[in-house]
């Protein structure tokens, strides 16, 4: 008997733990993977400013990977969004800093959007067009990658206010000491 | 050996069709965004949708919006007259729509607060 109720006591213990190292995984992992779509989207940029036939098929891995990781971004960042959020935004809007949900947190998750769909028009044009040829296209792509750049990190910005906000709720709480 | 860097300033038809329906979608985007908030019918029938058996406002907005730039982009794809858009014109539409779609998200909720 004893022996039954150690071994459900240690199925719920495992449950929490793996619930709770998914909730921080997840939490962690859509920053971390928005990040890397930055860093390709950098990469696209400066291989397009030094263009040349060696480095095309680079600037097409470059934009496919952009849009690989800002997919895996609004995968990852929806899921926890959807499931975990509900519980910091009610800590957010009892705490000071209530604006980092409405404004920060509502503008975040729509302007995102923007920055995916150009994720996705990232490697269509790459791929479609010859960019040593084409000016056009190399202005469009440099016009692209800088966006998803600068959004990307405004929108890093305002996920880490967010972050610092539910510690604030905490704090101004009482349940977290300094 | 240097390479000579040719210009050709036609846009390719598909290019020029994803790159207009992105910025239609990015209006689109913000248009849906205030319009849910504004309309209170409209945010309940999109939390009313379930998709793989999830309902949220966020999920349908996100697919509405990629299902919008998948079908405008394969429309204006097929349109000959797309070609005629220069990469030019196209990055400086893209760079203005996003800005002043950005800042009517951001302004609509820091009016939203202080209502």
């Amino acid at each position: 008997m004893i022996q039954l109720k150690t071994y459900v006591d240690c199925t719920y213990l495992i449950q929490f733990l793996i619930l709770f190292i998914m909730k921080e995984f997840i939490l962690f992992l859509h920053p971390m993977l928005a990040v890397f779509g930055v860093i390709t989207a950098v990469w696209a940029f400066v291989e397009v400013l030094n263009i040349s036939e060696k480095n095309l098929k680079r600037i097409n891995t470059a934009g496919i990977l952009t849009a690989i990781f800002m997919v895996l971004t609004w995968i990852t960042s929806g899921f926890w969004y959807i499931t975990y959020y509900a519980a910091d935004k009610a800590l957010i809007l009892k705490g000071p800093w209530s604006f980092a949900h409405n404004l920060l947190m509502e503008s975040k998750e729509h302007v995102f959007f923007i920055i995916l769909i150009l994720s996705l028009l990232l490697p269509i044009v790459s791929i479609k067009n010859n960019l040593i040829e084409n000016k056009s296209a190399r202005t469009l792509v440099l016009a692209i990658t800088t966006i998803i750049i600068l959004g990307s990190l405004m929108l890093e910005g305002a996920g880490a206010v967010i972050s610092f906000a539910v510690r604030m709720s905490l704090l101004g709480n009482g349940v977290v000491s300094q | 050996m240097s390479t000579i860097i040719q210009t050709k300033p036609e846009l390719d038809n598909i290019t020029a069709g994803f790159g207009v329906a992105s910025v239609i979608v990015i209006i689109l985007n913000t248009i849906l965004t205030i319009a849910k908030e504004m309309y209170p019918p409209l945010l309940a029938f999109m939390k009313n949708i379930s998709i793989f058996g999830i309902k949220h406002h966020w999920l349908v907005h996100g697919l509405v919006i990629l299902i919008l730039f998948l079908l405008l982009g394969w429309y204006f794809s097929k349109k000959e007259t797309i070609k005629k858009i220069s990469g030019a014109s196209l990055s400086k539409a893209l760079i203005w729509t996003t800005i002043i779609s950005s800042l009517g998200i951001v302004v609509f909720f820091l009016i939203e607060i202080f209502k």
